[in-house]
This record gives structure tokens, C-alpha cells and sequence, in this order.
């Protein structure tokens, strides 16, 4: 871009095409900023690619390809040797059930509840979310939820101060609901946010952009069996009666056709909000890749793995002088190739996702340290959302495989004085039957067939069956725990770049709050259902039907025909955070309230890993406002 | 193999006439399931002898010939396992939850999986109409809705 070979090769470098760094781009790139966008993926894919996706899930129910040169934590499996993960650390660790920390700490009131102990879910106790490697990035298979975080949620120590026995204690953020709430507004225009109604104490200056996606048959169904009974949850932990009802969630997909100008349509109701959405109703990054090359301002360089943050150690503020990065081709039998780069800016963002952010990081000497790691606290206090899962036969027709994947929350749980003892949860209510707890609509069939059934006595049954079927997950809080961490392994992949190793496990305030959601969820059904009957279960993948196995013990002197049923063992996510968390402290935390490492000046770093503490809001969003937060902060930057 | 044979036995087993599911299975997708479970099934060397057995029974009267199903194929050690494939074929499409390995798959097939009809719902990644999710299904029989 310059015939000054001094000279850098454009203003900003941003690593990674996901949510932050395509709306980043996007955001400089039209004010004039000269961008080059390193993605380890593929670049900008079109309505192909879509309908490739769908059809590699339909045969396959892995839609996005393995690339051996930008590898995922959920390439092949969650324990792929393709991606390292350690051991999980042990239970005890993590103190038995019902651990007290000390007079004033009770134990677990909820501990009949708990889904995690049992020797088989034990087996579960690894990094279970994921991610993608391509521009776009997770927002390819996100579920649209554009939710903010609580006010509370970014003061988490200050108002609750939890300190589970585990030792494990919240940190606030350096900025408040207060000072981000104008990005929310900003970040859901930019994304298009159908909703309505203020959630819990997340006041607005704006309206939300479209009116919202209409709530569905069955969320519909679960609302009248709860408002009939006046339902509600009383947390034993604070005695305390907290009311259960459904709101509409707000949603990154349109209500109103080409509500921006971009032509995305209106939401179809495909049922396809993961894997991905057919028709681009919902939002993703590539609408934000589209628009940055539109400004004529941004290059994307595709196939294009960052592997080293460069820094000059001579000068005293440490700037960033480079990223060293491989441009990798296939070949068509599978083979990799790739030739080495190095790209120049004046100001490098770091926007490759939590784990990936971290592996970078910790990849890229600095003297006797690495990057941004003058804290010790880059790859460290790695977290998710964890979920419980409880599904139900209800008694009537709930109709679900029909429209979006959620269109409703229940978002009363989310906080609470209980916060000082356990983690919050929200409840998204499913419109897909017992697709995520059992892989329906395939696994009813084949259990009743293997039960001998054939013919209208079959039919019927299935139909019975998968019409009646609905499911609540809870997305749980977990509080910053520095052993739970991502780290360099020995281990290479095809480009000879070191692979993250993963440590995580739950927490004992994530525990609790695990056992706490089951018991609310396990109300709201009981409240729904005439005759409840409450059966545990957990599943193994021991054959391609997966088998369902009844916790025998804990079923003991059951009487009845069950209708309810407990998922043993939690899921991911896919909301990773915490791996380069935010503070005013460089001793304590990696970037500033602007994102900004500590002790370099020009490096920033986006996205979920600079959260302190993880409330309980789908990520995306708050990712999402951030960006643009930081965007204006480079660009003020630029101009000084 | 006839794949009339094939299609007559398939829609007694997997229910038809009932709710929500077609008067009649299709003859190409028949096809392709019969080539793919004698292609990969561990029973497929069976399906001979599974459509010559159908073939001797399919003419009973009701009562008798669903017993004989039971007897003669379903409780058979061979014919029992090809036929409860045969079943899962047309309720899943073919997706890898269905029984055994994998055949060769065709997307097409996942959207005329029958567990669709059951449920009264679509295959994913089908366009309708925005909102219709908020009420039943129109085609639901009205003892259901």
C-alpha cells in the first residue's frame, strides 16, 4: 500500500473475520481506515457454501469440514487427538457435594438435583463447547439470541461477593451496564435485533430495530400452564419466590424483509438456526465481512493462520511490530501446503475468538514473558456457560420441529440475592423437541422399533410422541477460576503451530447453579403436567443410536409412567470466555476497559475472552456492542 | 428382487394407512433403500429371502398376515434385524441416527423421512412463512389440536 518500505502495510491488522472483527472492520474500513484482515478459514463464502453446510448435515450431521490447517475444538469429536485436551482435573478438587466453606456457607440445598457427579457424567468433564475457523466464524451456527447482560452481571463482586468454598471469586468489570448500554443500542442495529419489552433490569435509550419473532405454538402452550397456576420458583438458598414466566427472546434475525438495506429476507421459520440458516434471516458475520469490502478500505486475506504476535522489546511501551502468519493451500488429495508472512499496521487487534486469542498470545515471546502476559492471566479463567437439559412429554400437542430453534426465555433466574451463593441461570425454551437431550426426531423411531413395535401401533406412537415433546436448558454462571486455562500443548498441527490444551471443569458456584436450574425446571414441568413423574437419565454414544440408560439407582421406587426427565451430565455452550479478562489492573488483568493489552500500546484484544465475569446472556451481542466500543476508541486513536 | 414387493411390505410395517402419513411410499426412494441396505446392511444378503416370505403372506387376510409378520420375519434372527432397517430407512431418511452404518447418502432423502409427517412438522432448511410457527400445524388431526 506504500512505496516506503518502512512504512506499515495499512493502519490496522485484525486477526480473525468472526462478529468483533468483522464489524470492526467494517466500522474503521468506513471511516476511512486502511484494514488487512488475517482469517485462518476460508474468506467470504456465499449462498453455495449455505446450502453446503445444510447438505453435509443432513448426510452427515457434521456440517462444517474438517481443515487440518484450522483446526476446532469440535473437529472430529470434543477429545479428537486432532485437538488437545488435558485431563480434567479431579472432583475433589473441586470439594464433594455440599462442600461448606465455613459456618456462614450452607450446603447445597439443591443437592438431589445434581446432574454432574455420578461416575458415567464424570466422563463428560471436558471443554465441551466450539467455535469456527472461517470468516463468519461462530456466527455461522449461532442461535441468534442477542441478548444483554444484566447490570449486575458486570458487578458481580461488589453486589454479591460470592465465595464458594473452591475458592473461586467474582471480578467486576472496569465498566458498567451504564457505559455500555449505548453500544448495545449501536449493536443491534448493526446486527438487526427483533424484540420487545425491556429484560429484567437491562434498561434501554433505544428501541429495539424490528418488532419481535413471534413466539411459538409451544412456547405459547407452556406460558398458559404457567400464568393458569401463578408458577413460581422458590430458591432455597435465600428463601425467596421468584416468578416463572416466558418473555419473547430478543433475536438477531429479521421480522421485518431488508429491515437494513442488506437484503437479508424475513425469517422463514426453517428450523435451521443451527447449522445454519438457509436463507440469511439470521444474522451472521459475513453480512459485516460484505460491508468492510464494500468500504473499499479492507482486505481479507483468507487461509491465512496468524501464529505469532512480533514486538519490539528494545522500546519500553513493547509496541506490536508484526504477526507472522501462514497462507496455507490443499491440494486436492487433502495435502497442505503453505508459505510464511508477515503483516505491518500501526495498531493490531487480536479478534480470533477466546481459545484461539490466547493460543496466539501465549505463542509469541516478549522477553522473559510472553504478550500481553505481564499478569500471568492470558489463557487463564477459561469458561462457558454450562447447561442442564430437562425435557418432558407434555399432556397436550406442543408441535415443536417448527421454526426457530428458541423464541422464548425465561429470564427471572438470571438474578438474584442467591448470586452471593450460586451462579444465576437463564432458561431458553426449545422449539425442537428432544433434539439436543436424545438427537430426535431419529432416536423415538429407532427406540420403538427396538422395542419391537411395526405398523399403525408404531406410527401412532411415534407421532404421540414427537408431538408432545418439550425441552428447557439452563445456561448457567460460572465464577473465573485460574486453573481452568488454556495452554500451549507439545503437540503441532499440519502447519507446525503449537495446539491449545484445554483444563476445564465446573466449578463449585457453576455446580450449584446446575442443581438449582434442574430444580426450576423440573417445577415448571411438574406445574405443566397432571401426573409428573420425574426420571433421570443420561446417554451414551455406545452405537449409532446412542443408548438411553435410566440412573437405576436414583429412579429407585419411581412409581408411574415418567413424562419428565432429567438429562444426567451438562453440554456446552459454545460461549467461551474469560482468557484475556478486563480490568483497571495490569497486576490482575490482560486489557483495559477499551480492550487494550496492558503494556502495549497499540494491541488490542476483542471478543468474550476479555470478560471478567459471565452473567448469563448469550455472548454475541455483548461481543458485538464491545467492538464497536473499541472501534471508535482506534479511530480517535488514528486521528491524534 | 421386485421392489413392488419391497414398497407393499414397507408401507404395512412402517404403518401406512395412518395419521399424518402418506397413502403411498414412493417407488424411487424404495428403490434406493433396497439397493442401499443389500449394499451395506449385515442383513442385505437377507432381503431375498425377506420379499420371497412377504411374498407368501402379503395376501392373508389381515388378521392372519400380521401374525405371520411377526412369526415369520419380525421374531426371525435375520429377517427381524432387515426389517427393522427397512422401518428406520423410511422414518429417518437415511440419517446417521438410523440403524448400522452408514450408506451412501443423498440429502434429498432427509426431507422425505417420515418422521416428518408424524410430527406434523418439516425437514430443516425448508422456507414457509414467517410466523406460522405460532400455531398447530393445519394438517394435525383435530382429536390432536
Amino acid at each position: 500500500m506504500s512505496n516506503d518500505s518502512n512504512a506499515p502495510d495499512c493502519d490496522v491488522v485484525i486477526v480473525g473475520a468472526g462478529v468483533a472483527g468483522a464489524i470492526l472492520a467494517w466500522k474503521l474500513g468506513s471511516m476511512g481506515v486502511k484494514v488487512i484482515v488475517l482469517e485462518a478459514g476460508p474468506g467470504k463464502q456465499g449462498d453455495d457454501a449455505r446450502s453446503a453446510y445444510i447438505d453435509r448435515f443432513k448426510i452427515s450431521g457434521a456440517p462444517y469440514p474438517l481443515r487440518p490447517a484450522a483446526l476446532k475444538n469440535d473437529d472430529l469429536f470434543t477429545n479428537s487427538s486432532n485437538y488437545y485436551q488435558q485431563e480434567p482435573p479431579s472432583r475433589p478438587k473441586q470439594g464433594p457435594i455440599g462442600a461448606r466453606a465455613g459456618a456462614d456457607d450452607p450446603a447445597d440445598p439443591y443437592s438431589e438435583y445434581n446432574i454432574i457427579s455420578s461416575e458415567v457424567t464424570r466422563k463428560g468433564d471436558w471443554f465441551q463447547t466450539n467455535y469456527e475457523r472461517q470468516a463468519g466464524g461462530a456466527t455461522w451456527h449461532w442461535l441468534g439470541n442477542a441478548i444483554r447482560l444484566l447490570p449486575t452481571d458486570f458487578k458481580l463482586r461488589s453486589t454479591y461477593d460470592p465465595r464458594p468454598p473452591d475458592g473461586s471469586r467474582a471480578h467486576d468489570w472496569p465498566i458498567s451496564y451504564d457505559d455500555l448500554e449505548p453500544w448495545y443500542g449501536k449493536a443491534e442495529q448493526a446486527i438487526g435485533v427483533a424484540g420487545t419489552g425491556q429484560i429484567m433490569s437491562a434498561w434501554r435509550s433505544t428501541p429495539y430495530p424490528m418488532p419481535p419473532i413471534p413466539q411459538s405454538y409451544s412456547d405459547l402452550q407452556m406460558q398458559a400452564g404457567l400464568s393458569g397456576q401463578n408458577a413460581t420458583f422458590h430458591d432455597r438458598w435465600t428463601d425467596t419466590d421468584y416468578p416463572l414466566d416466558l418473555q419473547p427472546s430478543p433475536q438477531g434475525r429479521n421480522s421485518v424483509p431488508n429491515f437494513d438495506g442488506n437484503g437479508r429476507p424475513q425469517c422463514h421459520g426453517s428450523s435451521s438456526c443451527i447449522p445454519c440458516c438457509p436463507i440469511q434471516a439470521k444474522y451472521d458475520a459475513t453480512q459485516h465481512v460484505d460491508m468492510a469490502q464494500k468500504t473499499g478500505n479492507v482486505e481479507f486475506r483468507g487461509q491465512s493462520v496468524a501464529h505469532q504476535v512480533l514486538v519490539d522489546t528494545t522500546q519500553q511501551n513493547l509496541p506490536i511490530t508484526g504477526i507472522a502468519y501462514r497462507r496455507w493451500e490443499a491440494d486436492a488429495h487433502g495435502n497442505i501446503s503453505s508459505t510464511p508472512g508477515v503483516v505491518t499496521g500501526k495498531i493490531y487487534v487480536l479478534a480470533s475468538h477466546a481459545v484461539e486469542n490466547a493460543k496466539l498470545l501465549l505463542n509469541s515471546p516478549c522477553g522473559s514473558i510472553t504478550v500481553a502476559n505481564q499478569s500471568d492471566q492470558v489463557g487463564r479463567n477459561l469458561a462457558d456457560h454450562p447447561v442442564a437439559l430437562v425435557y418432558a412429554r407434555a399432556d397436550a400437542p406442543m408441535y415443536q420441529y417448527r421454526g426457530p430453534v428458541s423464541t422464548s426465555g425465561m429470564e427471572h433466574l438470571r438474578d438474584g440475592t442467591f448470586r452471593k451463593y450460586r451462579g444465576a441461570g437463564r432458561m431458553e425454551i426449545g422449539n425442537d423437541g428432544w433434539l439436543w437431550p436424545l438427537g430426535d426426531p431419529y432416536f423415538t423411531p429407532a427406540s420403538l422399533v427396538g422395542q419391537g413395535m411395526w405398523g399403525p401401533e408404531l406410527a401412532q406412537a411415534v407421532s404421540d410422541t414427537l408431538t408432545h415433546q418439550t425441552r428447557i436448558g439452563c445456561f448457567v454462571e460460572q465464577l473465573p477460576n485460574p486453573d481452568m486455562r488454556v495452554t500451549l500443548s507439545g503437540k503441532l498441527d499440519v502447519l507446525g503451530i503449537p495446539m491449545p490444551r484445554l483444563t476445564y471443569g465446573i466449578d463449585i458456584y457453576g455446580r450449584r447453579a446446575l442443581s438449582a436450574s434442574v430444580a426450576a425446571m423440573v417445577k415448571i414441568f411438574r406445574t405443566m403436567i397432571d401426573k409428573p413423574v420425574v426420571q433421570y437419565n443420561y446417554m451414551e454414544f455406545l452405537d449409532a443410536n446412542g443408548t438411553v440408560l435410566p440412573d437405576v439407582e436414583r429412579n429407585a421406587g419411581v412409581e408411574g409412567t415418567p413424562n419428565i426427565f432429567v438429562r444426567e451430565g451438562w453440554f456446552g455452550a459454545g460461549h467461551i470466555m474469560g482468557t484475556h479478562r478486563m480490568g483497571s489492573d495490569p497486576a490482575t488483568s490482560v486489557v483495559n476497559a477499551d480492550q487494550r493489552a496492558h503494556g502495549h500500546a497499540n494491541l488490542y484484544l476483542l471478543g468474550s475472552g476479555s470478560w471478567p465475569s459471565y452473567g448469563t446472556a448469550n455472548p454475541s451481542l455483548t461481543i458485538a456492542a464491545l467492538a464497536l466500543k473499541t472501534a471508535e476508541t482506534i479511530s480517535k486513536e488514528l486521528r491524534q | 428382487m421386485n421392489v413392488d414387493d419391497f414398497i407393499s411390505l414397507s408401507e404395512l410395517l412402517v404403518g401406512i394407512p395412518s395419521p399424518g402419513l402418506p397413502p403411498h411410499l414412493d417407488p424411487k426412494t424404495a428403490r434406493f433403500y433396497m439397493d442401499q441396505l443389500c449394499a451395506w446392511s449385515i442383513q442385505g444378503p437377507f432381503m431375498d429371502q425377506l420379499l420371497s416370505t412377504w411374498n407368501v403372506i402379503k395376501d392373508q387376510p389381515p388378521d392372519l398376515r400380521n401374525a405371520s409378520v411377526n412369526a415369520l420375519i419380525m421374531n426371525d434372527p435375520n429377517l427381524g434385524p432387515l426389517a427393522r432397517q427397512v422401518i428406520l430407512a423410511w422414518y429417518s431418511g437415511f440419517h446417521p441416527w438410523a440403524e448400522g452404518q452408514q450408506p451412501t447418502p443423498d440429502p434429498a432423502f432427509y426431507s422425505q423421512a417420515l418422521v416428518w409427517n408424524v410430527a406434523y412438522a418439516h425437514p430443516i432448511a425448508v422456507p414457509l412463512s414467517f410466523g406460522y410457527w405460532q400455531t398447530p400445524p393445519p394438517e394435525a388431526p383435530n382429536e390432536q389440536r
